[in-house]
């Protein structure tokens, strides 16, 4: 009798502890977002100015190589601008996987 | 009051040339030298006297360790584990440069693109190595996501390329940006408190809540670029 209550004991000590490393595994993920909203929108623009640049040097290289100025500039940098808005959506995606 | 941006200049110590090539020995390289250095005499010291019941000194690296860790663990997943030693010394050898760039007469690498750069464009490159070697063909899969039809493919292909690209891009400007701004207001702010004689402590209370500000910034900036650098090599194991 006495032995089973023991490992009644146990089993319960080993239920809360699991409990609590569920919990500060959520914690340690949830460090990720404990940044000021300012912070965010910071990364966030940046996030999207760097893929609106990259696809605009994309461009202008291409340009330079194909002689072909302005054409491939403009199509790149309008490109860079959807790839600026999908490193939002993957960085904001990412966030709410994190939250739920 | 001296120029703010006088603390960015680099200043060869050694010149050297290899090929053509400019590789002289400057203050940045002493920089990082200095860095690279401090951190393993620092880890080697702490961890002097090793035990399983750690003492406080030895409790601190370990503390770092097991944060980073964590962290690996929960935003790559387990299989990230084998990666844990080169985001573990991305992080020691960021958050160590920038807070020995707050050191009077230090200089900050962490706050020229060419450094940050170089070390971010790496990471792209071995994130993309290690999606071809764990992904092989699959790894293609990353520029054409799982459901978009294929008449999509030559519009969704760029934008996937640019937006790959644009990563080590965005990880620099975040880190080089928030470091040298720091450093240019703690320079004017220096340069107040001398040009204003004896009213000089109220830009030197100023300073002093700043460089505890600056010292929070450099150990954050380091976190955000190592977390961004876990997700993005989470997204070349993983599939979309």
């Amino acid at each position: 009798m006495k032995k089973s209550a023991d490992i009644n004991d146990l089993q319960k000590k080993i239920d809360s502890f699991k409990k609590k490393e569920k919990a500060n595994e959520k914690s340690s993920v949830s460090l990720h977002l404990s940044n000021s909203n300012t912070t965010r929108g910071f990364q966030l623009v940046i996030d999207f100015v760097s893929g609106v640049f990259i696809g605009a040097a994309i461009g202008y290289f291409l340009d330079l190589l194909f002689h072909s100025a302005p054409w491939i500039l403009v199509v790149f940098t309008l490109l860079g601008g959807a790839a600026g808005v999908l490193n939002i959506y993957k960085a904001t995606h990412n966030q709410n996987e994190e939250l739920s | 009051m001296s120029n703010p941006l006088e603390q960015f200049e680099i200043k060869t110590f050694l010149p050297l040339k290899l090929g053509g090539y400019d590789i002289s020995f400057s203050n940045s390289a002493l920089a990082m030298t200095i860095c690279s250095l401090s951190i393993v005499v620092v880890f080697a010291l702490l961890l002097r006297k090793r035990s399983v019941v750690p003492n406080l000194a030895q409790s601190i690296p370990e503390a770092i360790y097991e944060f980073i860790y964590n962290l690996v663990k929960s935003s790559i997943g387990k299989n990230g584990l084998k990666y844990f030693s080169f985001i573990f010394c991305l992080f020691l050898y960021i958050a160590c440069g920038n807070v020995l760039g707050l050191f009077p007469y230090s200089f900050t690498f962490t706050s020229h693109i060419a450094a940050v750069g170089a070390l971010s464009v790496l990471a792209l490159l071995l994130n993309i190595s290690i999606g071809i070697y764990t992904r092989k063909w699959g790894y293609l899969r990353t520029f054409l996501p799982k459901g978009i039809p294929y008449a999509l493919a030559p519009l969704v292909v760029p934008i996937e390329t640019i937006s790959l690209l644009s990563k080590p891009f965005s990880l620099t400007v975040r880190l080089v940006a928030n470091m040298t701004v720091g450093h240019i207001m703690l320079k004017i702010l220096g340069g107040f408190v001398v040009a204003l004689g004896i009213f000089g402590f109220v830009p030197l209370f100023f300073q002093t809540l700043i460089i505890i500000f600056e010292i929070f910034i450099a150990v954050l900036q380091a976190f955000i670029y190592t977390v961004l650098s876990c997700i993005y090599l989470g997204d070349a194991l993983r599939s979309h």
